[in-house]
């Protein structure tokens, strides 16, 4: 697979450019690649959203959608119009926060740092454990990674991956990520001048995550079984346009500590998903109004036992499914392959790339002795208790977990692990079923509103928001020229725009812009004088100075970009 | 069925597209990711025919500005097979840069095996 991507409806990430036949050992130890690392972030970032109460909802109800799609099609009009609007709801809500969805992952790329407060993002400690687990560093884990990161931020692969953002489509319904991905940096670079604890990139994307999908207001929607198709997808558009909206206008001052103390002693909102099939948690740190009352968790759960007492009865393997998917949401798929295993006549278990042994422990019992053959090693991080395991299956059936630190996955979890083959799976059969429902009279009418209705809403959301320091009068000509190919549209020079990639890495990341490090990186250039060009080009066609040179410490500051 | 061999380049940005697109005998397709997922920025695939190698060649070269480099190229044969070679490329190779590398994609060693 080429590209890497991570799947709303069951939260599976697939990295492609990890490759777990050769470095299976890298990432046990936690010595990956940092070529590797943007890719990871981007990813992780994605992963992180949906695990959480919006994202479990999402899944519930496209799933519980297309699983009766899939083993009963259409049987009335009634179950029709209720499938209808799960499946609208979740494309609906889906594409109108693809933007944010993007640009917390772009953000997570190129702006991700740790600053004052005491807490951590996930995308940031899983990284400083994948990328530096193996050196050992205790305490300075973190310190080391940040320095790091600063560090890889202005090498060809961070730059070039910045540079190609620049170039994509500003227009939210060509593509999500520049307009997103500015659209997260105005959020930003608005909000950190009002609180101080938003200089913290690290915070402010934690923050920003939970305010979308911790927003347990926005569960209710989706959940809602008394709604149709067009009141749907105008209550949802509605809804999330106007959150969004409201960020930059909410008093922060006290959700913040709030916040920041919640994650701190995991005191957050702890709900408990318990029916007969399945008893699980969704953690999460509401941001706002956001509580979970009684009705709201009646209907939860009943579209929890919903969903587990209609596929115990048509599919038996939905029902594993389901619960890999809410139970063990958190888990985080990094890699899977195919490898040769050995069991002794002792009963050591060994897994070999190229007859090279990567991983041995005590097999289990099941596998029996002096036994040699091909089994599936699905690479998996575990939020809680935190670990990373092995997991080995035979014949699509997982039987044991390895781990360096020789813990093993109790049986119970075991049991809701699913390798990703067969997730995969499933998610092509899922997405086959709409196909009955795509040549539905009713139902394309309904798709067509709501994707006319995204387009109408979607640009003023988030681009507006994003060119938020432009002058209304510039943002027709602005919008005409980063429509078709992004900021190139305005620089319309190769060698300016990745001199304004640098200008901005360098001012997201806190380097000294005279540094021996960068002068090999502008070479020959004087950076007041590049500040000065690209600032002359950003007020002509923005109207606004986007950098400025900090000359005591050779800093860069930047407004937006 | 296609008449020739068709070698195929992965992983390549909208902004290597973009800077491509005059290029005759060049064919861009989007890499796909499972319907309904969400991932990196879209990247492209080049495919072209044995007449346009050069123009391949000369953006690997360009792609890595002139430095040593190894990529993979795709050669997808008219029955369907695909092989894929490892291109690799070192600056001080004292063959000429375009045609060592056009070898080494249409999968001829150095003893013209």
């Amino acid at each position: 697979m080429p590209r890497s991507f991570t799947h709303p409806l069951t939260n599976t990430v697939v990295l492609d450019k990890l490759d777990i036949t050769t470095h299976l050992a890298d990432v046990m130890i936690g010595g990956l690649s940092t070529k590797v690392l943007p890719v990871f972030l981007h990813e992780v970032t994605h992963h992180w959203c949906f695990s959480s109460p919006v994202g479990t909802a999402l899944s519930i109800i496209a799933i519980d959608a297309r699983a009766k799609l899939a083993t009963m099609g259409i049987s009335d009009e009634l179950e029709k119009e209720k499938i209808a609007t799960d499946e609208i709801k979740y494309n609906t809500t889906l594409s109108i926060l693809q933007p944010i969805l993007e640009g917390l992952s772009l953000f997570a790329e190129f702006d991700l740092l740790t600053g004052d407060s005491q807490i951590v993002s996930l995308p940031t400690s899983i990284s400083a454990l994948m990328f530096l687990g193996r050196q050992n560093l205790g305490d300075k884990l973190l310190d080391n990674f940040k320095a790091g990161l600063q560090l890889y931020r202005v090498t060809t692969d961070f730059i070039s991956r910045k540079t190609d953002l620049l170039y994509d489509s500003f227009d939210c319904n060509k593509s999500s990520y520049l307009a997103g991905y500015l659209f997260i940096k105005s959020q930003f670079n608005v909000v950190k001048r009002s609180y101080d604890q938003f200089n913290d990139a690290d915070f402010f994307m934690h923050y920003y995550r939970s305010y979308i999908f911790d927003d347990w207001e926005l569960v209710r929607l989706l959940l809602d079984t008394e709604t149709s198709p067009i009141y749907a997808v105008e209550d949802i558009i509605e809804y999330i346009a106007n959150r969004v909206s409201n960020f930059l206008q909410l008093d922060h001052s006290i959700s913040i500590q709030k916040f920041e103390n919640d994650v701190l002693t995991q005191t957050g909102c702890r709900y408990k998903i318990q029916n007969k099939w399945i008893i699980c948690e969704v953690f999460s740190v509401p941001i706002g109004e956001c509580e979970v009352d009684d009705k709201l968790s009646e209907l939860l759960n009943k579209r929890v036992s919903d969903l587990f007492s209609f596929s115990a009865k048509e599919i038996n393997s939905m029902v594993y499914l389901i619960q890999a998917i809410i139970g063990f949401r958190g888990a985080l798929h990094l890699g899977h392959a195919e490898l040769k295993a050995k069991v002794s006549k002792t009963g050591w278990l060994s897994i070999y790339n190229n007859d090279l042994p990567l991983l041995a422990q005590q097999a289990p019992e099941e596998m029996g002795l002096d036994w040699a053959g091909m089994v599936e090693a699905d690479i998996i991080y575990v939020p809680q208790p935190t670990g990373l395991y092995t997991i080995i299956s035979k014949d699509g059936i997982p039987i044991t977990s390895l781990s360096l630190s020789g813990k093993k996955m109790g049986k119970n979890e075991l049991s809701y692990f699913l390798n990703s083959k067969k997730v995969l799976g499933a998610i092509s059969i899922l997405n086959g079923a709409t196909k009955v429902l795509e040549s539905d009279k009713d139902y394309k009418e309904y798709c067509e509103y709501a994707s006319e209705f995204i387009k109408i809403n979607i640009n003023n959301l988030y681009c507006l928001n994003a060119l938020i320091f432009t002058k209304d009068e510039l943002i027709p000509k602005a919008y005409e020229k980063m429509f078709e190919s992004g900021l190139y549209g305005i620089f319309n020079n190769d060698d300016l725009l990745s001199d304004c990639v640098l200008a901005s890495l360098i001012s997201s990341n806190y380097l000294n812009a005279k540094s021996e490090k960068l002068k090999d990186i502008w070479v020959n250039k004087n950076v007041e004088e590049t500040i000065d060009e690209l600032n002359n080009i950003i007020y002509k066609h923005l109207g606004f100075y986007n950098f400025a040179f900090l000359e005591e410490a050779n800093a860069i500051h930047s407004n937006l970009l | 069925m296609q008449s020739e061999s068709i070698y195929v380049l992965h992983g390549v940005t909208k902004r290597e597209k973009m800077q491509l697109s005059s290029e005759p005998d060049i064919k861009f397709e989007e890499e796909e990711i499972p319907d309904g997922a969400i991932g990196e920025p879209a990247t492209f695939i080049i495919m072209v025919t044995m007449a346009a190698l050069s123009t391949l060649a000369a953006y690997l070269l360009r792609k890595h500005k002139g430095e040593s480099f190894e990529e993979d190229v795709e050669e997808r044969l008219p029955d369907g097979t695909v092989k894929i070679r490892k291109v690799k490329w070192t600056k001080s190779s004292s063959e000429a840069p375009e045609a060592d590398i056009i070898k080494q994609i249409q999968g001829v060693t150095s003893l013209g095996k």
